[in-house]
């Protein structure tokens, strides 16, 4: 099997931050609602307490230039110092009440949206995991579900705190001096104008940097990872790939590198006219002072306060909303994903005895032209042992895969007792199948786990597993599984290392363990040795009897015992029939038999 | 073993063929007894310098997602010669599948980069073959090399092992008896241990667990008729 990935198709749609909180709203009040209103009441009230507290200074002020003229008494004094105290603690109180209550929340809300991600990957169509462009998007997504979390709680604290804070300020300053008011809108603009440009910049960032964030998380799985880690090293391949992994790292860092400078040229200026805004609040106060127009009380405490304003301005919008507008692409990519078009189908039960039937089908992967599976039609009987052989790259792993369900034909159709595997859903198509394929999981779980992993709604069950393991010549009593079922099957977490043909057989018992009308194995025994695999085979062959079997393999000796042989080529069915009617016929069959065949002609003894 | 020869390791799942190729190459270093190339124990050897005298194919080889040329080049990292990269290349069997791509040897492989190729079983396999033949080492070592071969590409990589393998030192590891056969010597190994040695004639002569293995594969493909 070949394919070509090209997936560059530009269908980037950008939606607004507006619509980002709408579509994100549901799922994360849904994982914490009674969470989140408490959340949002303690917010309103602590900005009011943080004017509050403005105000309490205003009138401790003024109260403390009267003491001095002796116009009011000394305990007046102290209790308007005693409410400036209250206030103050209440800020800081609060404060740390909404701290805790966001640390709780953001737990919360991750967690459901991991979980949305995880069933929403379950829902895809496997065929999506055959594509660069989709891969890019999950790992994409992942990395954004985190800051979907942030901005959806940003966005509510910006309801519930900021606006508010900023209303009772505005209305306090007005209630002062009319004109004053203007001072928020002085401190807001450049702040504000700074970050709109910022959000664009990184967006356009993040899209250009997910293929080499996977590239050089590649490079480095080359030195490190189990899968390659011995072939590297024996080959002395570390500095090979420790060039390419530090040069898409420089490119990386470069992209960030060049985003961030922007930005930054940018906040320069902006922080110029701020510092110009801050002097002109100053002058107005001021000149309000001198006019008589406010006390003095008052003067001092909007003074102290323009620190706060501009505490907080800066906090919400070049801190908060800064890291967001870096962050709002990611928080795209988790929507992306969740809108990706899911395989559907609805559950229907599959009937016990049925049929397989293939109609004209032909298959092409996504993104090449080519296709792997050309214009096939057969069917396949409840309770056939049916053999798939032919050339590598002749479609027989395509043909099972559409067979099975994991991939729909993109003509024709098959159908499972009659029903399109269109139609059905994912669950229901796969509840009757087993199989084995090629490439096999090797979990770092214990033996009975890595068996018992076919069927886990059932718990595991010695008798099964103990069947399982006969059939499949597996003898968990070895001496290589020092603990018999409970082995853990893992170097790194303090048990043993297996060789490869007895991973293959417990990839083949796991097929068995699990239940099944129809079982493939997909060549799992390339590296069981021949006596084993004989006897595997005859053994397939006998408690396969009453369901339906399908046997991929390249050794033509173990094909006799099926039913009916089909020979493919060049994703065509060449030859079908039992091995008798095809050995006698000159064709595709007899030509790669006869090549099997020859290095053990020779005459002996 | 002899220097020049093509030996063959044959013997049952968990017999223990594999270990001993990691004993060899110094990936484990437990053990008792002494291992001696060139008359020089190998725990006296750098590591690096090990590692130089073997190009092993693994059952589970690599397939790294970098360019074809990278990929065969990985076998000698030190020296890139071109040249040397075809004759590999067409050693390997892989001249007229890279000649039909495009990028040619430029082609990056697997699903990292866009427009990324993915090999079939067979073509991969030939690629790391190519990259044990890009290695200057004076050992090679094949661990299972046709085991997701399809008939006609087995036959066709046993017979170009047959090209390749004169004058360097060759070990293959199979259960494929087929293939076996073309070693100058078969080393049986069961249950840990060196069960039988000799050439196939001389094997199938003794009536033993190789001759026992070979009869039950043969079988295979007698007709019943």
């Amino acid at each position: 099997m070949r394919s070509i990935n090209k997936g560059n198709e530009k269908d980037e749609i950008r939606i607004n931050a507006y619509q980002l909180f709408t579509k994100l709203a549901p799922s994360v009040f849904g994982a914490a609602p009674f969470a989140l209103i408490i959340a949002a009441l303690i917010s309103i009230l602590q900005s009011v307490f943080w004017v509050l507290e403005t105000m309490a200074q205003h009138k401790f002020f003024d109260a403390a230039t009267s003491l001095t003229t002796g116009k009011i008494a000394f305990r007046i004094v102290i209790f308007y110092l005693c409410i400036l105290a209250l206030a103050n603690i209440g800020c800081q109180v609060l404060n740390g009440v909404i701290n805790y209550i966001f640390n709780v929340l953001i737990e919360k809300i991750t967690g459901k949206l991991s979980l949305n991600i995880h069933q929403k990957i379950a829902r895809l169509s496997p065929i999506d995991f055959e594509n660069t462009k989709k891969l890019d998007d999950i790992n994409k997504a992942i990395n954004g579900k985190n800051n979907a979390v942030l901005f959806t709680l940003l966005v509510a604290s910006i309801f519930t705190f900021y606006i508010p804070y900023f209303f009772f300020m505005g209305w306090y300053l007005f209630s002062l001096k009319p004109i004053l008011v203007q001072s928020i809108i002085l401190v807001f603009i450049p702040t504000a104008a700074t970050q709109l440009i910022r959000s664009r910049i990184f967006t356009k960032m993040e899209d250009k940097s997910g293929p080499v964030r996977r590239e050089c998380e590649y490079y480095e799985n080359c030195m490190v990872s189990r899968e390659y880690f011995k072939e590297t090293r024996l080959l002395g391949g570390f500095y090979f790939f420790k060039k390419q992994f530090i040069d898409t790292l420089k490119l990386l860092q470069n992209l960030r590198f060049r985003a961030t400078m922007k930005t930054n040229l940018i906040e320069l200026t902006m922080r110029i006219v701020t510092v110009c805004g801050y002097y002109g609040i100053l002058y107005m106060l001021f000149e309000a002072l001198m006019n008589r127009e406010i006390t003095v009380g008052a003067f001092a405490a909007v003074f102290n306060s323009i620190g706060s304003l501009y505490g907080i301005m800066e906090e919400i919008i070049c801190r908060n909303l800064g890291s967001m507008a870096q962050n709002l692409g990611t928080v795209q990519n988790y929507l992306k994903l969740l809108e990706m078009p899911e395989r559907e189908g609805v559950h229907y039960d599959i009937p016990k005895n049925f049929d397989i039937v293939l109609d004209k089908v032909s298959f092409s992967y996504p993104g090449s032209s080519k296709e792997a599976i050309k214009n096939v039609s057969f069917t396949i009987h409840h309770g056939e042992t049916l053999a798939v052989v032919g050339e590598n790259g002749s479609g027989k792993s395509t043909m099972i895969r559409l067979i099975t369900g994991l991939c729909t034909p993109t003509k024709g159709s098959v159908s499972f007792g009659g029903i399109d595997t269109k139609k059905l859903s994912m669950k229901s198509l796969f509840s009757k199948t087993s199989a084995v394929f090629q490439k096999y999981q090797r979990y770092q779980m214990k033996l009975c786990e890595n068996i018992g992993i076919s069927n886990v709604e059932r718990n595991i069950d010695k008798d099964l597993l103990d069947d399982a393991c006969i059939k499949s010549g597996l003898n968990q009593e070895d001496s290589s599984f020092t603990n018999g079922y409970e082995t853990m099957l893992s170097r790194e977490f303090d048990g043993v290392d297996l060789s490869g043909g007895q991973w293959q057989r417990i990839a083949i018992a796991r097929g068995f363990y699990r239940d099944h009308e129809l079982i493939i194995l997909d060549e799992p025994t390339a590296a069981i040795d021949p006596y084993e695999e004989t006897r595997i085979y005859n053994k397939f062959a006998e408690i396969s009897k009453d369901k339906t079997a399908i046997i991929v393999t390249h050794r033509l000796g173990s094909v006799k015992l099926a039913d009916r042989i089909i020979v493919m080529k060049e994703g065509r069915i060449a030859q079908i029939g039992t091995h008798e009617e095809l050995i006698q016929t000159e064709g595709e069959y007899s030509k790669l038999y006869e090549a099997q065949e020859q290095w053990y002609r020779e005459v002996l003894v | 073993m002899k220097k020049n020869l093509h030996y063959a390791f044959v013997g049952i799942n968990g017999a223990g063929k594999t270990t001993l190729t990691k004993l060899l190459t110094g990936m484990y270093d437990n053990y008792e007894g002494e291992i001696r190339i060139n008359g020089r124990n190998i725990r006296d050897y750098e590591l690096s310098e090990l590692k130089a005298l073997f190009a092993v194919v693994y059952q589970d080889f690599a397939k790294y997602s970098i360019t074809i040329r990278d990929n065969i080049a990985l076998g000698d990292v030190n020296h890139l010669d071109e040249e040397r990269i075809g004759r590999a290349v067409s050693l390997a069997g892989l001249k007229d599948t890279i000649h039909m791509l495009p990028q040619g040897m430029d082609t990056y492989l697997g699903k990292i980069k866009e427009g990324g190729l993915d090999l079939s079983g067979g073509e991969w396999q030939r690629l790391a073959i190519a990259r044990a033949l890009y290695n200057p080492a004076e050992v090679r070592i094949l661990d299972e090399p046709t085991a997701a071969l399809d008939p006609l590409a087995e036959s066709n990589i046993y017979e170009m092992f047959g090209r390749i393998s004169r004058g360097i030192s060759t070990i293959f590891i199979t259960h494929r008896l087929g293939a076996a056969k073309l070693a100058d010597n078969i080393i049986v190994i069961n249950d840990g241990a060196l069960a039988e040695q000799g050439n196939h004639e001389e094997l199938m002569k003794m009536g033993g667990i190789y001759a026992e293995m070979f009869e039950s594969q043969r079988s295979w493909y007698q007709c019943e008729a």
